[in-house]
């Protein structure tokens, strides 16, 4: 990420005013609840979205839009691709809030289509074995993920019903909801 | 494990601490000096904690033991709050 994107400074404004000697603990503080107000727009946010459904193609890294980092068989640094990327049920059950629903059981895998960008029909209980020596690892492919206008999870890609959305627009309406 | 700012992520002085606001989570956030600091190290690039306290520590002309002690529960933190994401 450059400076110009973050707008810290190049020369390290930040890092030329820690005080000599003395480093404290760093502090995160919430200034002002977006998942708050989020949750009280979250009808109108996602039925926006949904109104007007978009798809979003796999990206090699991450960014605003929500997206799931696929796991896959990887042998000396190579992804074997012949193996299959793979959503683990397991990984999404923390969207499962107040209800909603996620189309993947917690104990149940799925492979995803690059090329297709699309999920494979079928759902297994555990991603088939690799090739010898390689390792099941997360790796460089991010899928969006798909929610209807209720908040709930249906698919990845282009497949399931609703609309690919931002990052924040999920992540509100999620801390919103447990408020 | 490395980590780097979360995509989004922009940071402004505010008084004598920062503001922040994260994409990712969509929060406004406040941080103070050493916060911001850990952040404008990953802006350089994906790091390491150790590589980051290292730095910091220098920085700060501070004993590493005592930046890495004093870190210890931040990394958890700023993952939480989106600011920063693991990288391969």
């Amino acid at each position: 990420m450059s400076n110009e994107s973050t707008g810290l400074d190049a020369k390290g404004s930040a890092r030329r005013k820690l005080i000599r000697g003395s480093f404290a603990v760093p502090a995160v503080l919430t200034l002002h609840n977006g998942g708050a107000i989020a949750a009280t727009s979250i009808n109108s946010s996602l039925k926006r979205q949904n109104n007007h459904p978009v798809t979003k193609y796999a990206s090699s890294s991450d960014d605003v839009w929500f997206r799931y980092q696929l796991w896959g068989w990887v042998k000396n640094g190579a992804v074997k691709y012949d193996s299959g990327l793979w959503i683990k049920g397991a990984d999404l059950a923390v969207y499962r809030v107040q209800g909603n629903s996620v189309w993947l059981s917690s104990n149940r895998v799925q492979r995803f289509n690059l090329q297709a960008n699309s999920l494979d029909w079928e759902q297994k209980y555990a991603i088939p074995q690799g090739p010898d020596g390689a390792e099941l690892k997360r790796v460089s492919h991010w899928v969006s993920l798909r929610v209807d206008r209720y908040g709930n999870l249906t698919g990845a890609g282009s497949t399931g019903t609703g609309s690919a959305v931002s990052d924040s627009c999920w992540n509100s309406f999620a801390a919103g909801m447990q408020l | 494990m490395r980590f780097v700012c979360s995509a989004g992520l922009r940071i402004e002085p505010l008084g004598d601490s920062w503001a922040a606001y994260c994409a990712r989570s969509g929060e406004s956030l406040q941080l103070n000096t050493e916060a911001a600091a850990v952040l404008e190290v990953l802006a350089e690039g994906p790091q390491a904690a150790d590589e980051v306290h290292r730095t910091l520590a220098l920085d700060s002309h501070t004993p590493l033991d005592i930046v890495t002690e004093r870190m210890r529960d931040v990394w958890s933190e700023l993952l939480a709050n989106g600011l920063v994401v693991e990288v391969a």
